[in-house]
């Protein structure tokens, strides 16, 4: 489940930066109001100043107190501010709605998110071959001369595991999934060639067993003539996504064109939920039905793991719907790139 | 006429029980935890299990069979065709039968299950041997998948799987005793609670006059209140009914705040948290806050504009009674667990599923029916005060010389018109799709449009309640004030105008649902929107004290804090139409904090000002000040100790409507002070119930008019008589109209229109 979000964070998010302002405005308009209502009881009370005391006779409408000016000023005040604040929001619409459409176009790194009850899967539409930084291991694993493991200090076994796709007459496709152990002791070495059509994935763990560098490749999803997914990666659960790049979520619930058991004679076809990356402040619900799904975008910025959560009721285990959400760097990257129209936004930085 | 009573009463009885079944299902749990299973889970893959018995005798074997059927799962490879789980729980050993060539199933841990040497087929045999002790149960958990051995894993999900769950219990185990049909249930906590409320009545009757006590006696005491159609008494039934729902409602809180004081707590279940929250929110809302509200409507309303009576004081009464009926069937199922789970807001798909494995309780159905039944009420006696208001003035009460209060009360009720209906079709086409099959909001219809006819409705449901609150709090402050009400005309039209712009805005709950940016723009701007009359209502109340003479009575101090806490929810409302805040505090506790500084902050503390402010009225008696005064410093302070931290939480990224949170998440300090001072802010109720009780009895006599108040409500004796005026009054006038003095820009201002409307008298002179 994971840490939450800072409550004060120093980092300049679309969220940070107008929350800041509108923290601002509302504190300016808060005192405002409660020094003028606070003057008010302690100056105007019962017995300090009588003078402003009227005759009420009951069944009487009283004198009626106005000022024209002085009610002009105040709907015309926060009218202005309204205004304003609204100006300040529209600079965000842009950055965290607006741009889905432009990066549904581009090559995107995208993601489908499937929200099932009560459970996250995640299917992986474009490549990603990444390797945990600053471990002092290093994973090669290329179509010529096959997997290559340098180990560092500490390094036991190796877990290798990779598949091989068979490609039918009819188009159809199979794949079989192989793993072998490599002790590193003797050999670090493999002669199977890597196949960027399907999934690989080395673990190097040390003598005790746990896992201390992971080297990963998520291939393409691969479609047939027709436009069809014929198969694409799919995780349950844990969604790694690359530092310093655009990352594009199709989120559904309980995809219509995904899954097999649905069917039109029965009307189960999913409950609302509700995807939320709370550490970049972005959230967008998956509708059951809609068959593109609903979209949003991120742009991690540093490497680690964060929490992911659903946000909208979706049944009696909707408090343990969450994942985590991990942030890495693309083999031979790393992330001290400074990326982020997000974080770094010019209209907001005004 | 008693043909027709009996006649309306018939078609209720017949309602109720046509209403589809009440009985407790039983709805299994769907993970992939301890099933491995790869497709989707669907009914069409039937399990089924030959040779245990129903009773086991101690430590005999049994051998069995497990057989797996799919039809729609083809067998295209012969070596992968089905696999299993197999989990047992409560004793015995379990173990596979070996096939002709000796395969076995692997063992797990508490079970077995498949391998690749017994894929080939789907249908597997064991051996168990019974518990020694013959007093257990032996539960067996069996997953069962139908695999059609194409290898494509389940990215296209043709697999599929179920799971059934199966119960042994040795021969002289005691199984436990099946759940009584909620109906049964229900109909007895019914039948308490009228008894209890029968014996409560009859013990205040009693305690009145204890040496004149028969039962003939009573029931010519009880009558007139169950038979009432008098404005003043419906006002009262309708207030006690709300003020005990917001007791109920309260309460219902503190047991969901106790389960959020620890992290990961099981002091409630997952289902009964659900519940509880689901119900708290409809309580609060439908059956607290509207009641009360229709309770001051009720009583102040008709003496404020000096009529007799309602316009319509038959269908008064009914629109109460129509509420009684609706809470039992809110709250049936809560006894036996199976209570709504469809939060508030009721969204479907999810709250239409009654019955499928992975939809809502039971108790839904009749939840969404009493839902239905409150649309009706509020039908019913909206009309009324709409023609009251506009048939029956009194002389010299115009539209521009009405109380504050008559004005809010209609605007609340001309809102709650225009978007009631949209609300009723939405709940009737749940209801249909709960219990007859349609598919308005499921699989083929459109979920969101539940949403939109929802909020089309729930947004000005928030300005129904809330405006009449600006009216009590604009009475209060202008009577404490000891002078009149700053910028009369200005607030009636801020009060039209947040009736406007309170029906264009009801996007911004939605915000995150994949609308069009376009629309979530212009729900921006109308959100935003908002703020304006609502800051021109505040500004008038701070002028009104301005240069006043403040007298600080109980109900002054609730008005102040209405003030303060309103002002405060009013600005974090401000942050939520904006892109990127509301992508963080959607469905989060920024947007709990938020609604309960407005309902609590501002309608709860409005009413409670209202409550000691004409409760001289009502019975002529004043409350206890001093009592009033703790309520008001425990109230209000550790109301805002309660729920100001929710906002910080909110920001840290707590979802609402959850269960528990994570050891590690860093919410844990932070709800334990909510918690604690809710409980608090809880139990200092308990000094208004007992200032209530005290004071209807032993409060200081009044006479017509204690505060000073100037409208037609205190020109009659407290209590009241009926009909409440013999001789329809007169409404004077202090303003001559020729005083009116304009100031400059405003004579500016209107130079234009008076041109105009020169111009137009003379042709029409001429």
């Amino acid at each position: 489940m994971g840490a939450s979000r800072e409550l004060w964070p120093d980092e300049y998010t679309v969220f940070n930066i107008l929350y800041d302002k509108f923290l601002f405005w509302s504190i300016v308009v808060g005192l405002f109001t409660f020094a003028w209502l606070l003057i008010a009881i302690l100056r105007y009370r019962d017995g300090i100043e009588p003078a402003g005391k009227e005759e009420l006779k009951v069944g009487t409408f009283p004198k009626e107190r106005h000022n024209f000016d002085l009610e002009l000023a105040w709907f015309v005040g926060p009218t202005i501010l309204v205004v304003w604040v609204t100006i300040l929001a529209f600079g965000s619409m842009n950055i965290v709605w607006g741009e889905v459409q432009n990066l549904q176009e581009e090559d995107t790194f995208t993601v489908e998110v499937n929200g099932l009850q009560w459970y996250w899967d995640f299917y992986y539409q474009d490549n990603l071959t990444w390797e945990d930084m600053g471990t002092g291991h290093d994973v090669t694993w290329d179509n010529i001369t096959g997997l290559t493991i340098d180990a560092g200090p500490g390094a036991a076994t190796a877990l290798a595991k990779w598949s091989i796709m068979e490609i039918n007459i009819d188009d159809t496709r199979k794949i079989t999934e192989f793993s072998e152990t490599l002790d590193l002791a003797n050999n670090t070495t493999m002669d199977i060639l890597f196949d960027k059509a399907v999934p690989h994935s080395v673990e190097i763990q040390d003598a005790e067993g746990n896992v201390v560098h992971r080297w990963q490749h998520i291939p393409d999803r691969i479609l047939d003539d027709d436009g069809r997914e014929l198969y694409s990666y799919k995780m349950s659960g844990n969604l790694i996504i690359p530092c310093d790049e655009n990352v594009l979520f199709n989120i559904f619930s309980m995809n219509p064109l995904r899954e097999s058991n649905f069917d039109p004679t029965n009307t189960y076809q999913g409950v609302q939920h509700a995807f939320w990356l709370q550490e970049w402040g972005m959230k967008e619900d998956a509708v059951p039905g809609l068959d593109s799904g609903t979209w949003m975008y991120v742009q991690p910025n540093d490497a680690g793991v964060f929490p992911i959560k659903c946000a909208e009721y979706c049944g009696k285990e909707h408090s343990l719907m969450y994942g985590q959400v991990e942030v890495v760097a693309r083999e031979g990257m790393t992330c001290d790139a400074d990326f982020g129209v997000y974080f770094e936004h010019e209209e907001l930085r005004q | 006429m008693k043909g027709r009573s009996i006649a309306v009463l018939a078609i209720l009885l017949i309602a109720l029980a046509s209403t589809t079944s009440f009985e407790a299902r039983q709805t299994g749990i769907v993970t992939e935890g301890g099933c491995g299973c790869h497709g989707g889970m669907t009914p069409n893959t039937v399990i089924t299990v030959d040779g245990l018995p129903d009773v086991f005798n101690a430590s005999e074997e049994y051998l069995f069979t497990l057989t797996i059927t799919n039809d729609d799962v083809p067998v295209e490879n012969p070596d992968q065709n089905g696999g299993f789980s197999m989990i047992l729980t409560g004793g015995g050993v379990l173990e596979s039968v070996p096939d002709i060539d000796g395969n076995t199933a692997t063992e797990m841990d508490g079970g077995l299950t498949h391998n690749l040497d017994i894929n080939d087929r789907r249908t597997w045999e064991f051996k168990w041997t019974a518990p020694a002790d013959d007093t257990a149960i032996a539960s067996f958990l069996i997953f069962g998948n139908a695999v059609n051995g194409n290898g494509a894993a389940d990215a296209s999900g043709e697999d599929q799987w179920n799971k059934l769950e199966l119960d042994v219990p040795g021969i002289n185990a005691n199984p436990s005793a099946p759940s009584a049909e909620a109906l049964t249930i229900l109909m007895t906590v019914i039948g308490l609670a009228l008894g209890l409320i029968l014996i409560g009545s009859m013990w205040v009757f009693y305690t009145r006059n204890p040496d004149n006590f028969s039962i003939g006696n009573f029931w010519a005491y009880l009558k007139p209140w169950l038979t009432t159609t008098d404005h003043k008494q419906v006002g009262i039934l309708y207030f006690l009914y709300g003020f005990f729902f917001f007791l109920v409602g309260g309460l219902l809180a503190l047991l969901f705040r106790i389960q959020l004081m620890f992290p990961e707590n099981d002091f409630l279940t997952q289902a009964e948290y659900n519940s509880f929250f689901t119900l708290h929110g409809t309580t609060m809302i439908f059956l607290a806050a509207m009641p009360m509200i229709a309770g001051f409507m009720n009583y102040i309303l008709p003496l404020q504009i000096g009529a007799k009576d309602l316009a319509f004081p038959r269908i008064n009464a009914l629109g109460f009674w129509i509420i009684v009926a609706a809470a039992p069937l809110i709250f049936t199922g809560v006894w036996s667990g199976e209570a709504a789970d469809i939060t508030w807001v009721m969204y479907p798909p999810y709250s239409s599923l009654t019955g499928h494995a992975g939809g809502p309780n039971p108790g839904t159905i009749a939840f969404i029916a009493g839902i239905a039944l409150l649309g009706a009420s509020s039908t019913l006696s909206g009309v009324n005060f709409v023609t009251t208001t506009f048939t029956m003035r009194a002389k010299g009460v115009g539209w521009m010389k009405m109380p504050l209060f008559t004005w809010s009360v209609l605007i609340s009720v001309f809102m709650l018109y225009v978007s009631l209906p949209a609300f009723i079709i939405g709940i009737f086409f749940l209801l249909f799709d709960s219990t007859i099959g349609t598919t308005f909001f499921t699989a083929g219809g459109d979920p969101l449009l539940f949403q939109h006819l929802f909020w089309f409705f729930g947004h000005p449901e928030v300005y129904v309640v809330v405006v009449p609150a600006f009216g009590i709090v604009s009475e209060v402050l202008a009577t404490s004030a000891r002078r009149s009400i700053f910028g009369y005309r200005s607030m009636v039209y801020a009060m039209v105008g947040i009736g406007v712009v309170g029906f264009i805005v009801w996007g911004h709950h939605m915000l995150t649902s994949g609308m069009s940016p376009a629309w979530r723009a212009a729900f921006m701007i109308t959100t935003m929107a908002v703020a304006i009359p609502t800051g021109v209502k505040i500004f008038n109340w701070l002028a009104t004290l301005w240069g006043g003479s403040l007298v600080f009575k109980t109900h002054t101090l609730w008005s102040l804090g209405f003030l303060i806490t309103f002002t405060l929810g009013g600005l974090s409302g401000m942050f939520f139409p904006v892109a990127g805040l509301d992508t963080q505090f959607h469905d989060g506790y920024f947007v709990v904090a938020h609604f309960h500084y407005v309902f609590i902050g501002g309608i709860i503390f409005a009413l409670f000002s209202g409550i000691y402010y004409w409760f001289p009225k009502v019975t002529g008696r004043k409350m206890n000040e001093t009592l009033g005064l703790w309520h008001f410093i425990i109230g209000f302070s550790s109301y805002n100790a309660a729920f100001w931290p929710m906002h910080a939480v909110g920001i840290m990224g707590m979802p609402r409507r959850t269960h528990t949170y994570a050891m590690d998440s860093g919410f844990a300090e932070l709800n334990m002070a909510i918690s604690t001072f809710a409980i608090i802010f809880g139990i200092s109720q308990l000094l208004l119930v007992w200032n209530i009780v005290r004071s209807v009895k032993k409060g200081e006599k009044v006479g017509k008019d204690p505060w000073g108040g100037w409208s037609l409500e205190w020109a009659v004796t407290s209590p009241p008589p009926t009909p409440s005026f013999a001789v329809e009054p007169t409404q004077y006038d202090a303003n001559d109209p020729s005083d009116h003095h304009e100031t400059k820009l405003e004579s500016m201002l209107k130079a234009p229109f008076r041109t105009m409307s020169s111009l137009w008298n003379k042709e029409a002179k001429s």
